[in-house]
């Protein structure tokens, strides 16, 4: 599901570098999907995921001799698309926020179907602040170790797993089970 | 008494979410607005935001908002013309721009492009057989002259272009001077045939190799189609360059020539602009 591969992903880079342009394509073929699912996951917007990820991309592109080699690349690219989302976020008009604890708290896996919990699970991701947001989503949907977050959202260590226990039991408390 | 889910169950639940799919060309979209930047690492601010997927809710938006106020309109009645207001119309006048002519209208880029999101482009990246042809690099030079994509649309002439009796003739240059000076002067293929015979006959013992040139020019040009296609200067022009020759000896390349995809792209105004993208490139060879 994830997408890890440094070797090929700095020879790619590489290519790039000396002009080949098609190698690129090669790096959007490989993280189109994780990258979609990160913006998709933290913007809740289909629309507004699919440019926030073209537009890391794109940035990906024109700023790729900025790539530290010694770096993970996916790791790079992932700051890029958050970076893109939180740019998104700033971008967008406020709308009503996102009550804490969410209608309809019944036993999910029993009571909702699918869709229905879904769209419960997402909506207590849109609720979370973009810090905590960022670290779910990156750990969840791109499988990033919490060095990796670290380095993607530029804190430290130390930060990311504060931030994620915080967004767990603020995920845990808004998708209420009653007994 | 309300608990959270356990770390299990919401782990279960973010799985569940899973991964998304992104939109249908995702990634041509994206290769084709790289196509228009430098090169990698060349830095230069873009707002690329512009045109996105976004762009389409915008547009819905005020089209929405144009229908109700129609509506309203149409409810209601046109608000009158305030009196004092009908003089501005002809003083107006003056700041109205010259209308567009066609020479203003760059349409190679567009037409470019309206091809890359085309379906035919997404069949013909699909198919091996014509994928094959376009990554030969003397069949895409080749097939960059416009006129020759146009003329392409022709059977006849992709039959000239394949025709292994036509390839010998523009491999030799005092055949292909021959063919030429022939079609010029529209010579007839039953006078050349004459023509021809009696030089051959004149010519045999001397001169075995020229005379069964000469009788290969005329067996081209007495076929009125294959004389056709190649009176067109483009054609003979491809045929001019020995690379696009050897990459037509290859039976599999000339096959493709018919290939249905291949075919129905040639015959869409964008393909040839399409060819110098770079972004049709990079489709062709990450498939």
């Amino acid at each position: 599901m994830y997408v890890h591969q440094d070797a090929d992903d700095t020879a790619l880079v590489r290519r790039c570098l000396d002009g080949d342009t098609g190698a690129f394509n090669a790096i959007v073929e490989r993280y189109q999907r994780v990258l979609f699912t990160v913006a998709l996951r933290f913007l809740g917007d289909r629309d507004a995921a699919a440019d926030a990820a073209q537009n890391a991309f794109v940035r990906a592109f024109e700023k790729l001799d900025t790539f530290d080699p010694g770096r993970r690349f996916f790791s790079w690219i992932y700051r890029i698309v958050i970076n893109e989302c939180l740019n998104a976020k700033r971008r967008e008009r406020p709308t009503d926020p996102i009550p804490e604890t969410l209608p309809g708290g019944c036993d999910p896996f029993e009571l909702l179907d699918a869709a229905e919990r879904r769209q419960r699970v997402q909506a207590a991701i849109m609720a979370l602040s973009a810090e905590y947001r960022a670290v779910i989503v990156l750990r969840h949907f791109a499988g990033l170790s919490y060095d990796e977050i670290a380095d993607a959202v530029g804190v430290a260590t130390g930060v990311v797993k504060s931030r994620l226990y915080t967004a767990r039991q603020r995920l845990g408390q808004m998708l209420l089970e009653r007994t | 008494m309300i608990k959270p889910p356990g770390d299990e169950a919401l782990e279960a639940l973010l799985d569940d979410l899973g991964m998304a799919d992104p939109p249908e060309g995702f990634s041509r979209r994206v290769m084709h607005q790289i196509g228009s930047l430098p090169r990698a690492g060349g830095a230069r601010i873009t707002s690329s935001s512009n045109g996105g997927f976004q762009m389409k809710k915008v547009i819905w938006g005020i089209a929405t908002a144009a229908a109700v106020i129609l509506a309203i309109f149409a409810m209601r009645g046109f608000p009158p013309v305030e009196q004092g207001t009908e003089g501005t119309v002809g003083a107006a006048k003056k700041y109205s721009a010259a209308q567009l002519s066609s020479k203003d209208v760059v349409l190679g880029d567009t037409a470019a492009q309206a091809f890359l999101q085309s379906a035919t482009f997404d069949r013909l990246i699909k198919d091996p057989q014509a994928r094959n042809l376009l990554s030969n690099a003397a069949v895409q030079a080749a097939l960059r002259n416009p006129e020759l994509t146009s003329a392409m649309q022709s059977a006849d002439v992709r039959a000239a272009l394949r025709s292994e009796v036509v390839a010998n003739i523009f491999a030799d240059a005092a055949a292909r001077a021959e063919l030429e000076a022939s079609l010029k002067s529209g010579m007839t293929a039953a006078a050349k045939a004459d023509a021809v015979g009696a030089a051959t006959r004149a010519d045999m013992r001397a001169n075995v190799q020229a005379g069964m040139k000469a009788g290969a020019v005329a067996q081209v040009l007495s076929d009125a189609s294959l004389a056709a296609a190649l009176s067109i200067p483009a054609v003979r022009a491809s045929l001019s360059e020995a690379a696009f020759r050897d990459a037509m000896a290859h039976a599999e390349l000339a096959a493709a020539l018919n290939n249905a995809a291949f075919v129905a792209a040639i015959q869409d105004a964008g393909f040839a602009a399409a060819l110098s993208r770079s972004d049709f490139a990079a489709s062709l060879t990450n498939r």
